[in-house]
């Protein structure tokens, strides 16, 4: 890569794609630093760290460029003289991604050659092109706008602006935490420092720019402002350990679906009194306390003692969706503080099913009907701010102690943990709580420690009692743990029941994007309908899975969709029935849209059954029985047997 | 490629050929013009336009350099068979010993003997590769090629490797689109310049995108059949880096 001086967008695009080629995370991080260490200029620092860490506007602004993968293909196909059906979509099947197919385009075709001359775009006006993007408001004037820009673009920079118009991954491989290490590396600051920074700012530009002007120690918490959300990974537990469960803890499903981490080996595991239990956890459970996971919307409630907000996991102000929890959190009379927690629908004690609350998300105002049909609380379970002192960076125990004293002087629902068997500090409710609780069994009663078998047994035990209770499963929470930014690796660990699982047959198969480009990776599957007088067909879709399989399980999926291949269209084969998947899912919703009336939740693979034919393939009336069983059962009530800490209730409120 | 005349008329069938030719071969000279041409359009495309030989050259040559600078062996995944003389005619003038596959090796001494100059190599050695510029076909890797050499860089040089995916779905330090397939402009070019009468398009993952653009050049042509009876164009490109190696293996035989 040649020197760029000038910080242009070109030589942000060359960094990124030089950060893409390299290999291992601290080499990454280094090209990316030292690309930053060239910038100068405030406004630079601050777009450049926003383009490479959230995207064409800052994730505050809630800006989006609102602009679809087909008008970019329209675009594109224009601009290189292409046919849209005809030669763009096969290319973009090849490619496995718009982005880079409109890059190749760019650079390949005699078109788009002759119909670019490419100059310097400084990163201002970049900004400013993302914006005429965005307020653009027909398809026609956003492949206008977007034409216009290509002119002056060379093609690694289209690609890269295509990127940052979807606000997500950039595909380099380098995501916030790395740019928050190369913001250290670049101005030579304590990482730490930048972490708190963006962690209060939310904003990678402001934190940037302050580590820029060594001026991290300004970085402070305000109220009102949301602090970035701290995520869990999937606890990547071994099949079995949860017991009759019967079902392995749901993979969760995410973009570029990279499969589940194999876990490493762990030394000085003892074996399970005479148990088959496989104990190859990469963690000691006992390190960690558990928390039943409510099947809820994230939040985050700020109060300064009188006004209450609400911000939703993507940091945005939620507030007049809510006034019941206003309302009722405002009766609280709560002191200035910031709590983390889950807003559920709450009937009778009751936490209704995640649809319920769905008719309550995004709408403003809601009208009286709709709150006393669908009334939504608050459970906290974490306390980030209090007595006019950020406290994320305090371990768990300590922001559990303060969060359970204050739930218990004010009156509000807590969500209550469990110790997994490490000393007993943790597990306060267990010995305290004045509900008697049946893991007072498994903890044997006393408070020393027990041993590893004891800890798996305990998560088992709570993780079936969760379920029973209608709950999503568990998540894990690290004792000594501070709240961070993003995905902290085996600091919050969810483990989650599969809502069960179906035999289907693949119907269709689509090629990927990303790293699974130019393969068939995501899928159609249909349930049978074949007995079914509702229909003339013999299959219909239930659900698209695009992950769970291994690579090897993959490579022998596209060579036997080769041979079920009946028609095509664009990025999707037709097949023949054939190949039998066995899906799990994690709940099924009403979908009148569909032809089945119904789609799964996070569906994905849970096996391919090369054993089964597609004439056990599961039908529509086994859906249709399953959602029945859901509705019917009623879920166990939270306060019985100790989901929550319920505070709020009178007897607890004089406390 | 094969060249046939007869009182039915002439036939140009191409195999797997390339425009300009690698200097790593004598080239060809097709006939100005045949009835009948039955061409190969493996990357049938427009994304697909290959760089010019002396800037891949230099890419090939920068990767060894840039690796043995850091210390690390350079492995160029490549077909023993035509790219992996390519590879080492271009690195030759570096002057460095090169290790290349044991299967490709006896391949090298035929092109030797016809007066390419390939440089300084040896047939791999696992003890002593360290070190070495190594070349060797991708599916070596697999099987224990240079498995015991840590440091070391890999270039996957294929026309595949213009697809950015294949880095990681190979787990490559860099991607060399080096081909020795026509790129699609190429493919057109070739097929105005004999203007047969006929045109058959054979082993296109997308053949229809080329019967698209000759029709506007105003050749009319049809896609072969592949094996299974079905147009090959509706299989898509679906393959892995592996299932296409063989693809082009099986056609490397057939063209000589």
């Amino acid at each position: 890569m040649e020197e760029h001086t000038s910080p242009t967008f070109f030589s942000l695009c060359t960094t990124l794609q030089q950060v893409r080629e390299t290999r291992g995370t601290s080499a990454k991080i280094s090209v990316c630093a030292a690309f930053l260490e060239r910038l100068q200029n405030v406004d630079e620092i601050r777009l450049a760290t926003e383009f490479i860490g959230e995207g064409a506007f800052p994730s505050k602004s809630g800006h989006r460029a609102a602009v679809g993968g087909r008008t970019i293909g329209l675009a594109a196909s224009e601009f290189s003289g292409i046919d849209y059906d005809l030669v763009f979509k096969p290319s973009r099947t090849a490619v496995g991604s718009t982005s880079e197919t409109v890059e190749k385009l760019m650079a390949a075709t005699p078109e788009g050659q002759k119909r670019r001359s490419p100059r310097p775009i400084p990163l201002g006006q970049m900004r400013a092109h993302f914006h005429e993007i965005r307020t653009a408001s027909t398809r026609e004037e956003k492949m206008d706008v977007l034409q216009r820009v290509w002119r002056h673009m060379q093609p690694v920079e289209s690609k890269y602006m295509i990127r940052m118009m979807g606000q997500g991954s950039l595909r380099i491989g380098f995501e916030g935490r790395s740019l928050i290490q190369a913001i250290a590396k670049a101005w030579n600051r304590d990482a730490e420092q930048v972490r708190y920074a963006h962690m209060v700012t939310g904003s990678m530009g402001e934190t940037a720019v302050m580590a820029f002007e060594d001026r991290l120690d300004e970085a402070q918490f305000r109220l009102f402002h949301p602090l970035a959300f701290m995520l869990a990974s999937p606890a990547d537990l071994p099949e079995g350990v949860l017991g009759d469960v019967g079902e392995l803890e749901g993979v969760e499903v995410t973009e570029g679906v990279e499969g589940v981490e194999v876990t490493e080996g762990l030394e000085g595991v003892e074996g399970l009194r005479g148990a088959e239990l496989p104990m190859d956890l990469p963690y000691d459970l006992r390190d960690y306390v558990a928390e039943e996971k409510f099947d809820g919307m994230r939040c985050q409630l700020h109060t300064d003692g009188q006004t209450i907000c609400l911000f939703s996991r993507d940091q945005n102000d939620v507030t007049v969706s809510f006034p019941d929890v206003c309302d009722e959190m405002q009766e609280r009379v709560l002191p200035p503080m910031v709590l983390d927690g889950e807003l559920v629908v709450f009937v009778e004690d009751r936490i209704q099913p995640f649809q319920m609350l769905q008719k309550r998300m995004g709408r403003k105002k809601p009208g009286a009907g709709t709150l006393s049909k669908f009334p939504v609380r608050f459970i906290a379970y974490d306390l980030l701010y209090h007595d006019g002192q950020p406290c994320f960076h305090r371990p768990l125990e300590e922001r559990r102690a303060m969060l359970e004293s204050l739930g218990r002087r004010h009156g509000f629902m807590v969500s209550r943990q469990y110790s997994l068997g490490g000393d007993g500090s943790a597990s306060t409710r267990i010995k305290s709580g004045r509900e008697v609780d049946r893991s007072d069994e498994v903890s044997m009663g006393r408070e020393g420690s027990v041993g590893r078998e004891g800890s798996v047994e305990m998560l088992r035990m709570l993780f079936q009692r969760a379920l029973e209770r209608g709950n999503e499963g568990l998540m894990l929470k690290k004792r000594d743990s501070v709240y961070e930014y993003g995905q902290r690796r085996r600091s919050w660990l969810k483990v989650k029941q599969p809502g069960g699982s179906l035999d289907t047959v693949m119907m269709y198969a689509h090629a990927g994007s990303g790293k699974r480009g130019g393969t068939f990776s995501d899928f159609t599957l249909g349930i049978s309908v074949r007995e079914d007088d509702r229909y003339e067909e013999e299959f219909v879709p239930i659900g698209k899975a695009y992950g769970g399989y291994t690579d090897e399980e993959l490579r022998m999926l596209n060579r036997r969709i080769k041979e079920l291949t009946v028609e095509r269209y664009g990025p999707t084969v037709g097949l023949r029935p054939g190949i039998v998947v066995e899906l799990e899912f994690d709940g099924i919703q009403i979908n009148p849209r569909t032809k089945a009336g119904y789609t799964l939740r996070f569906p994905r693979f849970r096996a391919i059954r090369w054993d089964l034919s597609p004439d056990d393939a599961d039908t529509l009336a086994d859906v249709e029985r399953l959602v029945e069983g859901k509705l019917a059962r009623t879920p166990l009530m939270q306060r019985e047997d100790g989901s929550l800490l319920r505070f709020d209730l009178a007897e607890d409120g004089d406390l | 490629m094969v060249y046939i005349e007869s009182e039915l008329g002439s036939l140009l069938y191409t195999g797997d050929c390339r425009t300009p030719p690698s200097p790593a071969t004598e080239g060809f000279s097709a006939p100005s013009s045949v009835d009948t041409l039955i061409t190969e359009a493996t990357f049938s495309l427009p994304i697909y336009r290959w760089e010019p030989h002396e800037v891949l050259a230099s890419r090939v040559r920068e990767f060894a350099e840039d690796a043995l600078r850091e210390d690390r062996t350079p492995v160029f995944l490549a077909y023993n068979l035509g790219k992996a003389q390519e590879i080492m005619q271009m690195l030759a003038p570096m002057d460095h010993p090169m290790m290349i596959h044991g299967a490709g090796f006896p391949l090298c001494e035929v092109y030797e003997r016809y007066g390419f100059s390939l440089g300084r190599y040896e047939t791999y050695r696992r003890e002593s590769c360290e070190g070495k510029i190594l070349i060797a076909p991708g599916s070596a890797l697999g099987s224990g090629f240079a498995s015991n050499v840590k440091r070391k860089r890999i270039a996957y040089c294929s026309g595949w490797a213009t697809l950015e995916a294949r880095q990681s779905q190979l787990t490559v330090d860099a991607l060399i689109p080096l081909s020795d397939h026509l790129d699609f402009y190429a493919l057109l070019e070739f097929v105005e310049q004999v203007s047969p009468k006929r045109t058959i398009v054979t082993h296109s993952p997308n053949a229809d995108v080329v019967l698209h653009y000759l029709a506007e050049m105003g050749i009319h042509a049809e896609a072969g059949l592949s094996e299974n009876g079905m147009n090959e164009s509706e299989l898509g490109n679906v393959g892995l880096g592996e299932a296409e190696v063989k693809v082009s293996e099986n056609t490397k035989k057939g063209s000589g």
